[in-house]
């Protein structure tokens, strides 16, 4: 068979351009969806049953137990005087180190599965063999991630203020609750980056996946040994909840010190720069 | 490009894996590929195609050589190439929550060209556009990917083992598609375990044996080194050992029912004017399969 000798070279540019509309963005959304819907889940129930047993708290002796040495480590520090019940148990349900370690857990999953999990079942062939770029895959994965860990905050806010409208004993003082937010964003966004530098680095998902929830599990803990007592209290400075400590810009009613939160939006930035680098140069082989 | 450039041309590729036992993948292998040429790339499970492939897309980096494809530089050009090739991976892998559609639709958009072809290319081959790509057999799920890497119109397409999973009627259908397309310019580089598809369909073959090309010839020329067979029954006597002396027999094979099958190399003539010497009661002469001269490049007895 001979090859036709009168071909002639397809020009081009002939077929009509279409818009990108971040394709890879939303791809990312779509396979982490189930896992971010279960972690937003998980915070309207708890938000939800903490406004409905507010009642019941009332005659719990919250005060000896926010002294002890396990409430002082979730929470980071003793209430003030103007704190009301309710900041008090959102602080120490969703804003404590536990926030951290559930849904930065959550968070670090989807974001070091992001790309691995790609490589490992060989689609990101079919993304890289069209006109997207690794630096756009990445940023966009990035960003996607992203995205997730302002869902999961933005769930946490909508479902206090449902909770602020639908029980009558739900009330606390908005300006700290939101800053508090502020110090979980910056939270997540270390985990985000950390994660996808995990998740450039590696070619499997789950094991992608894993390693991103032990790198939180181990600031988590961290966190929790450090504030244990003096002799490790070095080891807080280890993970990102030392900087941004959230539930004590509620449960102290005020915003120590805001530039600490550069330090892990500096490290996230850090982590996820490097991730990009690396992917950039490394061979995508599952 | 003009028209005389080579669509792919592959130059002193190597690619080696690293870690604690380098795995030379790929070693020193060169070749081209015409325009409007369909050109099969052959080997054996592991000889290094799938490797040369992505090495072509930038997927994997190669350890040395260069590869040009439409004219530019694969490792630096990479975006604008794969803006105006379509690709059909190895292992086609589809996102499971999506419908048919909705891949195609996201295939399109990372593509940023609309997909032209699209009605024509459902004409040809069956895809439930509303059906999960989970609900998939591997037929259909190879079927979507083949619509995937045509239906932007492209210039060159890279294809890794496209028929895997296709029934005989698809891989019949689809290689008629692709004569098709390279009649109107579109230049098929293909990789293929499949001797029959790789014969009735490419031009040109490159065969890859332990990463290292062994051969890079014209189906025509194949044809001319698998040679004839020769099936003759004899009316009268004859010695094995005579007909293995004849000129040109390279083997001879003598059947329960009497007949001989002989293996030609070269010319037929001086064969059959030996065989004449003897009452010749059936005599019929084939062409050696291509399958014969593919297995002694894979099994290394080929002229390096």
């Amino acid at each position: 068979m001979i090859a036709p000798a009168h071909a002639q070279a397809r020009v081009g540019g002939q077929v009509e351009a279409r818009l990108k509309t971040l394709p890879v963005l939303t791809a990312t959304l779509r396979e982490s969806q189930n896992l971010i819907g279960a972690a937003c889940g998980y915070i309207v129930v708890i938000g939800l049953l903490v406004g409905l047993l507010l009642p019941a708290f009332k005659t719990l002796n919250l005060q000896a137990y926010m002294t002890g040495s396990l409430g002082a480590m979730i929470g980071g520090t003793q209430p003030s005087p103007g704190t009301t019940l309710f900041a008090i148990y959102m602080a120490l349900e969703l804003y404590g180190s536990f926030f951290m370690l559930l849904f930065g857990g959550v968070l670090a999953y989807a974001a070091g599965s992001s790309i691995a999990r790609n490589i490992e079942d060989t689609t990101i062939d079919l993304t890289l063999a069209r006109d997207i770029s690794r630096v756009r895959l990445y940023i966009e994965k990035w960003a996607a991630i992203l995205i997730a860990a302002t869902i999961i905050v933005a769930t946490a806010i909508a479902t206090t203020w449902v909770c602020t409208l639908i029980f009558q004993s739900a009330s606390l003082t908005w300006r700290w609750f939101l800053l508090a937010n502020v110090d979980v964003g910056a939270t997540m966004f270390v985990i985000a980056g950390a994660g996808m530098l995990v998740s450039a680095v590696m070619s499997s998902g789950r094991s992608a996946g894993g390693i991103a929830v032990l790198v939180v599990v181990f600031w988590y803990l961290c966190q929790t040994f450090g504030a244990a007592g003096d002799r490790l209290s070095f080891l807080k400075y280890l993970g990102p909840y030392s900087y941004a400590p959230s539930s004590q810009v509620i449960l102290s009613g005020q915003w120590l010190d805001p530039w600490r939160l550069l330090v892990p939006v500096a490290a996230g930035l850090i982590f996820g720069l490097a991730g990009l680098v690396y992917f950039q140069r490394r061979d995508i082989t599952a | 490009m003009s028209t005389r450039q080579p669509v792919i041309e592959v130059n002193h590729l190597i690619k080696t894996y690293g870690g604690a036992r380098p795995v030379k993948a790929v070693r020193d292998i060169s070749f081209a590929v015409q325009l409007g040429e369909i050109f099969g790339f052959l080997g054996p499970n592991g000889a290094g195609k799938t490797t040369t492939i992505r090495c072509m897309l930038d997927v994997i980096r190669p350890t040395a050589g260069t590869i040009r494809v439409l004219g530019l530089d694969a490792r630096k050009d990479g975006l604008a190439i794969h803006r105006r090739i379509g690709y059909i991976p190895g292992d086609v892998r589809l996102p499971g929550d999506l419908t048919a559609k909705q891949f195609l639709d996201r295939c399109s958009r990372m593509a940023g060209l609309e997909p032209v072809l699209l009605k024509r290319l459902l004409t040809r081959f069956e895809v439930p556009l509303d059906r999960k790509l989970k609900s998939f057999s591997k037929g259909m799920r190879q079927m979507t990917a083949i619509v995937q890497a045509f239906m932007c119109d492209p210039e060159l397409v890279i294809l890794d083992e496209p028929t895997s999973g296709l029934d005989p009627l698809g891989q019949r259908s689809f290689n008629e598609f692709l004569i098709d397309e390279a009649e109107r310019g579109l230049t098929v580089f293909m990789s293929s375990h499949i001797l029959s598809e790789v014969e009735h369909t490419c031009h040109r073959v490159a065969v890859i044996r332990s990463g290292a090309l062994v051969a890079v010839e014209a189906i025509d020329r194949l044809r001319e080194r698998a040679g004839q067979v020769v099936i003759v029954d004899f009316d009268d006597a004859v010695q094995e050992s005579w007909l293995r002396a004849v000129t040109g027999v390279q083997a001879v094979e003598h059947n329960h029912d009497g007949t001989f099958h002989l293996k030609v190399a070269g010319s037929i003539d001086p064969v059959v004017k030996e065989l004449a010497r003897h009452t010749i009661r059936r005599l019929a002469i084939e062409e050696a399969p291509l399958e014969d001269v593919f297995m002694k490049f894979y099994g290394g007895e080929a002229e390096q």
